[in-house]
């Protein structure tokens, strides 16, 4: 059975259309055109237990949405969701105690006290009993290696020593629901790979069910089996990582280095040329094909001094998605 | 029963680890710690100051002495002190809706109406409570009272300063509630705080029947500062007992509703 059951779910906003200048300013303050932006469009998606599914999209998507509407902080405009048996925005006590949201651009602890202080709120908030306070604590300092800074506030931490314990404080009561609103967000890349890192090894120790929103593909593809592509409000994929390369992106890149400067024109029988600087040059071959045309490159009387294939990066895949739409989405 | 009493322990041990570390976070900045608390006794003498001028010009004032008025005056700053120790967040709602800190608010598994009310709480105001008290005492020891009289006077003021504090949260409540459709709501703060400034002074200045009726009713605040003390040191109406609790637990029911409403607007915040 789904821990999350979202059913063609939509979030209207309303908002004020505002022209420019004073005397617009003026105006606005006695009418205003009142207008509806559609941010979230009668998406539906089911998650399992245990599962860490990405929720892809670039700005203003409706990915952030999607997460407060299955916190409950925001009312949907139609549809229904279902996060282990309850409908969130009835803000029960029982489905409160059992998820949890971090936002990587908002801080939850107190700004200008060690995070220790926060922990102990935490414990009070969500009744923590001393013993699973402590194992817990302990668990997640050691995992997160921040038993040096715990006495420290806040204020005084670098931003990815806050979010390890942005992370301890949405962890203290053990969710079984966590939603992660760009964790990684402005960290550098240490930073970030320790942050994936504790995520991954919290998700299969604990078989939390977690879901991932993030601008950085690293995150997606060393985390996510799953991923879910929403654009402008719409769910435009919803499957498997791989399969999406596979899918949208049915060729791989041959690059060829050349022990010497060589003519263009002695390549262009091998195929349409993607790249080329004299000393290397790449085609964009189809997946079946790639073996065959290596050899046949391989056999030739070129001065090969290296060959490559690579695959095309998924970062291409989503931004090629992101710019074409979904109809026109075969990475060419 | 038993379920009430949990959830008020709770409440109260919440209420109590949040002053706690609110308390702390004031006080990692010692200057500017000794300067609110400074600035708030300060706020709190500018009172009694005004009060005496008044009664350099008059000997009494609305049929009140300056002993007597001086017990409106503490009670004023009772409920003051109160409101501020307590539920200092209530001034920052605002705040909490603009910059989407309300999110966080709501995920929590708590009373969402005592959570937004305690989440931040201003322990240095607990001085002008204290000072209330001392005002209180001063005020009281100038006046012929004592033995039983005082006894059952001081209670019946206490219940009724009890009533007019929850008069007072409510009120406060629905008009920082308005925030959820205005999202900037600081122009709300300026009410609730001219409200509570019109407690200070004795109902007796009410002369007109309608005005009489309006801040008995539909803006009771007669019932924060003035009707406690007329318990205290005058011979009062005693149906205003009755009418005062009454009037607390309407108005208590209607905010919690009214918040509720409002909060089912909120719109969040764009991160």
């Amino acid at each position: 059975m789904p821990v999350i059951e979202v059913k063609n779910l939509s979030k209207n906003y309303p908002y004020h259309k505002k022209q420019p200048g004073l005397k617009a300013a003026f105006k606005a303050l006695f009418k205003r055109e009142k207008l509806e932006a559609e941010a979230v469009r009668g998406i539906s998606f089911k998650i399992d237990e245990g599962e860490l599914v990405g929720f892809l999209g670039p700005n203003g998507a409706g990915k952030t949405t999607t997460l407060k509407m299955l916190s409950g902080i925001l009312h949907p405009t139609a549809g229904e969701i279902s996060v282990l048996g309850f409908i969130p925005w009835d803000r029960k006590k029982d489905y409160q105690r059992q998820f949890s949201l971090v936002m990587g651009q908002k801080n939850q602890l107190w700004w200008d006290l060690p995070p220790s202080e926060s922990f102990l709120l935490n414990k009070a908030i969500y009744e923590i009993d001393d013993d699973g306070f402590k194992k817990t604590l302990d668990e997640l300092v050691e995992l997160l290696d921040v038993g040096d800074i715990l006495n420290v506030p806040v204020r005084k931490l670098s931003l990815g020593q806050r979010m390890k314990c942005e992370l301890i404080a949405a962890l203290l009561h053990a969710p079984k629901v966590l939603f992660l609103d760009e964790p990684t967000i402005g960290l550098d890349v240490v930073a970030q790979k320790n942050i994936r890192d504790f995520i991954k090894k919290y998700n299969r120790m604990s078989r939390t069910t977690i879901i991932l929103t993030s601008h950085y593909m690293e995150d997606i593809k060393e985390l996510c089996r799953r991923v879910i592509i929403i654009d402008q409000g719409r769910i435009i994929y919803d499957g498997n990582l791989d399969d999406l390369i596979k899918k949208y992106a049915p060729y791989k890149e041959l690059k060829i280095i050349f022990n010497e400067k060589i003519d263009r024109s002695r390549l262009e029988k091998f195929g349409d040329i993607t790249d080329f600087d004299g000393f290397s040059a790449s085609w964009r071959i189809e997946r079946r094909n790639i073996k065959a045309k290596a050899a046949e490159i391989l056999a030739s009387d070129l001065p090969v001094d290296d060959i490559l294939i690579n695959e095309i990066g998924i970062d291409r895949v989503i931004r090629r998605i992101f710019k074409n739409g979904y109809d026109d989405n075969k990475i060419k | 029963m038993k379920r009430s009493v949990s959830n008020l322990k709770r409440a109260i041990l919440l209420w109590r680890k949040n002053a706690q570390v609110r308390l702390m976070a004031r006080m990692a900045y010692p200057g500017n710690f000794f300067i609110l608390t400074a600035s708030v006794i300060a706020h709190m003498v500018l009172n009694i100051v005004f009060m005496n001028v008044i009664f350099n010009f008059v000997s009494d004032f609305s049929g009140w002495t300056y002993r007597e008025a001086l017990v409106i005056i503490a009670g004023y700053m009772i409920i003051d002190g109160i409101n501020w120790a307590l539920f200092a967040n209530l001034t920052g709602i605002t705040r909490n809706i603009v910059n989407g800190d309300m999110d966080f608010v709501l995920v929590k598994p708590l009373d969402t109406q005592l959570y937004v009310s305690i989440y931040r709480a201003d322990p240095e105001d607990w001085s002008r409570v204290v000072l209330g008290v001392a005002v209180l005492i001063y005020a009281i020891a100038g006046l012929n009272l004592s033995g039983w009289a005082l006894s059952i006077n001081l209670l019946l003021y206490s219940a009724l300063l009890l009533s007019g504090i929850v008069i007072f949260y409510s009120i406060n409540l629905i008009i920082k509630s308005i925030s959820f459709w205005t999202i900037q709501g600081w122009g709300l703060q300026p009410i609730t705080e001219a409200i509570l400034y019109g407690s200070r002074f004795p109902t007796g200045i009410f002369t007109h029947k309608f005005v009489r009726i309006f801040f008995y009713t539909a803006l009771p605040i007669a019932f924060l500062a003035s009707v406690p003390a007329e318990f205290l040191v005058k011979l009062p109406d005693f149906y205003l007992l009755g009418a005062s609790f009454l009037i607390a637990i309407v108005f208590f029911y209607v905010s919690r509703k009214f918040f509720y409403f409002a909060l089912s607007h909120y719109a969040s915040a764009s991160s």
